[in-house]
């Protein structure tokens, strides 16, 4: 009788609804406290927020952030005041998603976002430049914070 | 001794010091810290910052221990609840109206406002009204930009533009809330000791243009060099960023060389290594430079040199701006195994005799001196030398020694000088004519009835004390230098023997490339060589037909026309640099790439015979090497290989070979250099007078 009872263990499971979900077919919210890919924000005028001013490559453990300023012009201008990032480099390789850069950033320009999904094939495309980073429009800001504000409250 | 030395107790440590020494500098003495902003020991104290106060027992209020002398029996407290309190106070006075922009500021992590601010500062600030704002930055000169919200009212910048430049142009303008540090009307800050106040700024107020934002302090790497602009020498720290960029350079005090100063164009004059490099070995084929690997390379310039060494048609032009070690490797593979009596490290010399300008000097009878001497000196004669363009960092040494201590300058030239302004009297030759400048200005010491004009002045060369002739390296080259050694003997015989003699020569290692004998010599078999000049008039009419040129500055002088004519007349031409110059309208056998001076190790030999090593700051660019390198491999692929593998090798063999540099070793070079033994000759009997 025993093998009776093993079987109907079986036959409850397979009817169990799955906890495992069909990866990448189906994706599963990521939790609201998880922290990858870096973005840049931008303020809501759309200048960016970020200032070039390195603090996040000199708070960061693993040495994986770049940052090459130059001077914003008035017919060029990048983000307010004097200084932008014309290159920032974050390589993902070496990145320990330790947050970091995001304490040591005095414009709150770059936070740890919910992308997740890093795997690539080449060693070079896991540097990632300002073009990958910084978030596309001004409407982004405000969604961010939403987004920050509801993973503060969880 | 000890009796003269005034004893003072500063926080309950006993000092003794030298009567007449600041409380600042005393405590600095003692080991103990007095936050400072405008004190700085090169400038005449002014008490403006109020940060260094402390207290002193008996005295009734607390007072500016920079503008203090110290007095037998002080106490001086600088720790206590007193003193943290007023530096706190005025920390948060000179934060007012400080924008606080540390993250954007070229100064932040090296600047003493924040540190102090961390040090002794209030954590917040009770100001609550707008921040006073000024337009930033503001570019007041061409490698200046001023930042007034930062600035604190120290006035650094100004006392150094009227104590040590004479360049009087930054000014305080207005008072209180709206004073200001800057420019006058219609006259740019384009002094050329401008970068200096950069670094004695204590706050982001000045910054250097062409540096700005070259990356944040705590990623620069520092590594001690010396400056290549010229032949002073001055001793200097490259900043680098990864490993493989020279962002800036930066001043570190050598009292032998630069006196704690650099010029703008020495300062800002880095760009050569960071851009236009030649990177990977070329060789010509079809009319075109391709690139090579470096055994490609090596093979077809050793062909070249070795068939046209055999036929007695090679030239050798080498660089003054090379280190010695690469010189020296040069010079021994044209002398020990090319056998070229043709090697010079210039295209301009017209008069071949004239090479050596310090033998040349002491033929006149003058001993060798060094650019030390020019701060004892009573007297200062500056003949054929501007040494306001040639060597500024000199010119700030002489200054120093006629406004500071009342030296009397003598300026002898073709023209009216910056340094005129500072001379008694200076002495004009109609152009070809030095020789009978120098001569009258000989009989006026040696003679007193003397035409009315030169009357003072030589009573003024008869006075007693020491003298310094400082000698311009174009009287070297005057087609005149027979003449012009007689009357520099009839002038040194006038001033009476003791007269010490500074050469100013051009590059930074021209005195290296004279003392290993890049030059033409005598040659035993084959008589004299060519000079650089002879040799391109010797190309145009075919009897040389291969030249090796190392560097830029070889013919960077030379007649344009006769350049462009001998390259053309050339059959072969092998090219080694680390930029392919202007000049170089031909495409050359070979080109080999070699690093700059931040890429390698190596000594130079300042102009008064200092040898001052440097260091490898970077990553050699592209397939770049040091050139004494190259030449091992040149000296491989003839069958002649060198012994030495490593720069330090090449160094002690040449210290070995030659005679001046014999005693010398690599490790006890430091970062300050040695002076070479005709140097130390003139530092021992300097010591002995």
């Amino acid at each position: 009788m025993e093998f009776v009872k093993g079987l109907g263990i079986t036959l409850k499971q397979v009817f169990r609804k799955p906890t495992t979900v069909n990866y990448p077919e189906e994706k599963r919210p990521p939790s609201a406290r998880a922290r990858w890919r870096h973005k840049l924000l931008r303020h809501e005028d759309g200048l960016e927020r970020c200032i070039g001013c390195s603090l996040c490559a000199g708070a960061c453990p693993a040495h994986c952030i770049n940052v090459v300023a130059a001077d914003n012009t008035d017919e060029d201008r990048k983000s307010p005041g004097e200084r932008y990032a014309a290159v920032y480099e974050i390589n993902m390789l070496r990145c320990i998603f330790c947050g970091y850069c995001e304490d040591a950033c005095p414009t709150g320009a770059i936070v740890l976002g919910p992308d997740y999904e890093l795997a690539d094939f080449d060693r070079a495309s896991f540097i990632y430049g300002k073009d990958r980073l910084l978030v596309p429009e001004p409407g982004e800001v405000a969604r961010e914070k939403k987004r920050l504000v509801e993973r503060e409250i969880g | 001794m000890s009796e003269e030395l005034v004893t003072l107790t500063i926080d309950g440590v006993t000092v003794q010091t030298a009567p007449g020494t600041l409380l600042v500098e005393a405590a600095a003495q003692a080991g103990i810290l007095i936050p400072v902003y405008c004190y700085h020991p090169k400038l005449a104290p002014v008490g403006a910052c109020r940060m260094c106060l402390v207290e002193v027992e008996g005295a009734p209020r607390l007072i500016a221990s920079c503008t203090t002398p110290v007095r037998e029996g002080m106490v001086v407290h600088t720790d206590n609840h007193r003193v943290r309190k007023a530096r706190e106070g005025i920390l948060e006075f000179l934060l007012i109206h400080h924008p606080l922009d540390c993250p954007v500021c070229d100064k932040g992590g090296e600047c003493p406002l924040q540190d102090f601010t961390y040090q002794f500062g209030p954590s917040r600030s009770r100001f609550r009204y707008p921040k006073r704002h000024w337009d930033k930055p503001v570019q007041i000169g061409p490698n200046i930009l001023l930042d007034r919200e930062r600035c604190i009212m120290c006035f650094r910048c100004v006392r150094f533009c009227e104590e040590i430049s004479h360049h009087r142009q930054l000014g305080v303008f207005r008072r209180g809330n709206g004073q200001e540090i800057g420019t006058f009307p219609g006259q740019p800050f384009d002094s050329r000791f401008a970068g200096n106040t950069i670094e004695l700024c204590p706050v982001g107020a000045l910054t250097g243009a062409p540096t700005r934002f070259f990356g944040r302090t705590w990623e620069i790497g520092h590594t001690p060099s010396v400056c290549t602009g010229c032949s002073t020498g001055c001793n200097v720290r490259v900043d680098t960023r990864h490993g493989s960029e020279v962002v800036r350079l930066w001043s570190r005090e050598n009292p032998a060389t630069d006196d704690g100063w650099l010029c703008d164009p020495g300062r800002f004059g880095f760009g050569f290594v960071n851009e236009g490099r030649l990177e990977e070995p070329l060789v010509e084929s079809g009319g075109q430079g391709v690139p090579a690997t470096w055994q490609q390379a090596i093979a077809r310039a050793g062909a070249v040199l070795e068939r046209h060494a055999q036929s007695g048609t090679l030239g050798i032009l080498a660089s003054p701006r090379m280190t010695s070690e690469e010189l020296f490797s040069v010079a021994r593979l044209a002398r020990t195994v090319l056998r070229v009596p043709h090697l010079d490290h210039t295209a301009r010399y017209l008069h071949p005799s004239a090479v050596d300008l310090r033998e040349f000097a002491a033929a006149a009878g003058f001993a060798p001196g060094t650019l030390r001497d020019i701060q004892e000196a009573r007297q200062i004669i500056t003949i054929g030398v501007d040494l306001s363009r040639e060597q500024p960092v000199t010119d700030l040494r002489v200054k120093k020694a006629v406004t500071q201590r009342g030296a009397d300058l003598v300026v002898v030239d073709a023209e009216e000088l910056e340094l005129s302004a500072f001379a008694r009297h200076t002495l004009r030759w109609n152009p070809g004519d030095e020789a009978g400048a120098i001569l009258s200005l000989a009989n006026a010491v040696a003679s007193p009835s003397e035409a009315d004009g030169l009357r003072a002045v030589g009573e003024l060369l008869r006075k007693d004390g020491r003298k310094v002739v400082l000698l311009g390296w174009r009287i070297g080259e005057s087609p005149d230098a027979g003449r012009i050694r007689e009357s520099l003997a009839a002038l040194s015989h006038a001033l009476g023997g003791e007269a010490r003699c500074v050469t100013i020569l051009r590059h930074c290692n021209s005195r290296g490339a004279l003392d290993l004998g890049v030059y033409p010599a005598e040659d035993p078999v084959s008589g004299r060589g060519m000079s650089g000049e002879e040799m391109l008039r010797a190309a145009c009419e075919g009897r040389i037909r291969a030249l090796w040129i190392l560097g830029e500055e070889p013919l960077q002088d030379a007649d344009p026309d006769v350049v462009r004519k001998a390259l053309n007349s050339l059959e072969a031409l092998v090219f080694q640099g680390w930029s392919l110059p202007a000049w170089l309208e031909r495409v050359p056998d070979a080109a080999l790439p070699s690093t700059t001076f931040a890429e390698m190790d190596g000594t130079f030999t300042n102009t008064h015979g200092r040898v001052q090593r440097i260091f490898r700051a970077i990553r050699p660019k592209g397939k770049a090497r040091p050139g004494w390198e190259i030449v091992n491999d040149l000296a491989r692929a003839l069958g002649h290989p060198f012994e030495s593998r490593t720069v330090e090798a090449v160094f002690e063999e040449m210290c070995e070979a030659t005679p001046v540099y014999r005693g010398l070793s690599w490790n006890a070079l430091g970062v300050a250099g040695r002076e070479t033994a005709a140097g130390s000759a003139a530092a021992a009997s300097a010591a002995r007078g």
